[in-house]
């Protein structure tokens, strides 16, 4: 079942055109990878989908719904998730509060319950506690509970990124370089994760460099260069593709 | 109560009216918005305050609600105009809204008296109604920082970007903390207007905006112990030093740079964030804090 697709997406900055008419589809319970050189257009395809930025052209539908012109965080709200490639976590709370932050779309408590302080919402504060505990128990990552989010390692901040996204219960998951900067050992522990959550029926769009990580994990990949697409297919197809090993390697060798 | 204790009230109820102004101010900074509207708003509940019980003969507690109500509702309206301005736009911007508020009250004598203000409004407001003041306005941030609303506020003010990834509204956050920013300002100036006799326009200019804004800085900005500690500081400083009285804003300006080049978080969220750091046991290779502790 396709959860998000894109139709045509064109975006411009000033006479760049950073994505030039992607059509792409992410379905629900794998992993889909999008892949592509630097400046290829991925982030800039990632922000375009949740809202950040706002498509030039083309349109970007959500379980059918058209959501290319909403903002971010109504797109936010119905159920799409994501990590930055630049890590971004409330540096000065703890990693608790990190992902208890994430929890503000489940929220059933009013304003003046909350502004009040009364039972409901203390109680809705201690069911989100709980929930983050779970989070964090199965990110193993139990030591670090009340350590300030900027003071932890780089592995460990990538973790919390992505527990805070998982808080939102999404629908679709955009992991922007989840790996980035971790080892095989710590990529792969996050690999078996990322298809968890894939086997719960999550969409999930992985962009990566690591082309090992990409081709062991996803069941279908898009590859991009310059903001068009130049191959798609099954991780066997791609990776034996000749225009994807000329973007790549560049042109060369034609042997 | 004992005489030493009543010498000392005036300087206590000045003291709840600074925190009532450094939590307006708190409130704003805290979901990342830097208005410093507190004192226009804080001049427009007074000023509804005043004249709903001297010209509608209201009771001074249906004054003192408009006052409230009427301040939060300036701030809700002055979030409109204001969604888009980030940062030093949206200070100067709500510099000007101070500028304007004390304009028309300076002009439109027949309601406001004008330059001479209002005087004759009824003394109403004695230290004990302002030490429950307080006490509610605490409970109430405490509350409020530990809900779902403080947390939306603190994500909003760290990273925009984060907080909208997250489904929070950062347009309706920000407009929220300028009701409450309003409420809180415009109570405190009707409670003022009550206490004091009589109220003139320049009380609620450029000195009010810079003491509410100095006690959030000087205290701390993200724990609700920070704007007490500030105003409190800001207040009885300049008693403890009162043959310096004429060097008052010397003295101000000496202790706010003080406080950021040493403090940089504000005095109680230094001293949190310091003891933080050495209970998670990461001391760092951190040189200790110097000395200069004001």
């Amino acid at each position: 079942m396709t959860v998000l697709s894109t139709e045509a997406v064109c975006k411009r900055f000033g006479g760049v055109e950073a994505v030039a008419g992607l059509t792409i589809a992410i379905d629900a319970g794998r992993i889909t990878g999008l892949i592509g050189p630097n400046g290829a257009g991925k982030t800039t395809m990632v922000n375009l989908i949740t809202g950040l930025l706002q498509a030039t052209s083309g349109r970007i539908l959500l379980h059918g719904e058209d959501i290319t012109a909403l903002s971010a965080n109504q797109v936010a709200r119905r159920g799409v998730a994501r990590t930055f490639q630049n890590i971004r976590l409330l540096r000065e709370a703890t990693v608790l509060d990190n992902i208890i932050v994430g929890y503000h779309i489940r929220e059933k408590t009013s304003l003046i319950e909350n502004l009040l302080g009364l039972p409901a919402a203390r109680r809705e504060r201690r069911m989100f506690g709980s929930w983050a505990e779970e989070l964090i128990r199965r990110f193993r990552m139990e030591r670090y509970r009340d350590h300030q989010a900027g003071s932890l390692s780089y592995g460990h901040q990538r973790r919390v990124e992505i527990m805070r996204a998982l808080a939102m219960d999404p629908k679709l998951l955009l992991l922007d370089e989840p790996v980035a900067g971790m080892n095989d050992v710590e990529a792969d522990e996050l690999g078996v994760i990322f298809r968890d959550l894939a086997g719960q029926g999550i969409a999930v769009l992985l962009i990566e460099h690591n082309m090992r990580f990409v081709m062991s994990h996803c069941e279908q990949i898009y590859v991009v260069n310059a903001g068009r697409l130049i191959a798609s297919g099954t991780p066997e197809a791609v990776s034996s593709d000749p225009t994807v090993i000329s973007a790549y390697l560049g042109d060369a060798v034609s042997a | 109560m004992s005489d030493w204790l009543i010498g000392y009230l005036p300087l206590v109820s000045q003291s709840i009216l600074a925190c009532g102004f450094a939590f307006s101010q708190y409130i704003v900074l805290r979901a990342g918005v830097f208005s410093v509207a507190t004192a226009g708003l804080a001049s427009i509940g007074a000023y509804t305050a005043a004249l709903a019980t001297m010209r509608l003969g209201a009771p001074p507690a249906i004054a003192l609600l408009a006052s409230l109500v009427v301040g939060a509702l300036a701030g809700a309206i002055l979030s409109i105009p204001l969604a888009r301005l980030r940062g030093v736009f949206q200070a100067i911007a709500t510099l000007a809204f101070v500028q304007i508020v004390l304009s028309v009250a300076l002009y439109i004598e027949p309601v406001t008296g004008g330059a001479l203000g209002l005087n004759g409004i009824p003394h109403v407001i004695d230290t004990w109604h302002l030490v429950a003041f307080l006490v509610i306005v605490v409970y109430l941030m405490l509350t409020l920082g530990a809900s779902s609303i403080g947390r939306a506020f603190d994500a909003a003010r760290q990273d925009e970007t984060v907080a909208v990834a997250l489904g929070i509204s950062v347009v309706r956050h920000h407009a929220l903390a300028f009701m409450l920013s309003g409420a809180i300002a415009g109570l405190t100036g009707g409670l003022y207007a009550f206490h004091r006799y009589s109220i003139v326009p320049e009380q609620f200019g450029f000195s009010l905006l810079v003491e509410s804004l100095a006690a959030v800085v000087l205290g701390g900005r993200i724990s609700v112990a920070g704007p007490i500690v500030g105003a409190i500081t800001l207040t009885v400083l300049p008693e403890l030093a009162r043959g310096l009285a004429e060097q008052r804003y010397l003295l101000h300006g000496a202790l706010l740079m003080l406080v950021i080049i040493y403090l940089p978080g504000g005095i109680v969220d230094t001293v949190k964030f310091r003891l933080g750091q050495r209970a998670s046991g990461r001391l760092a290779n951190k040189p200790p804090a110097p000395g200069g502790q004001p």
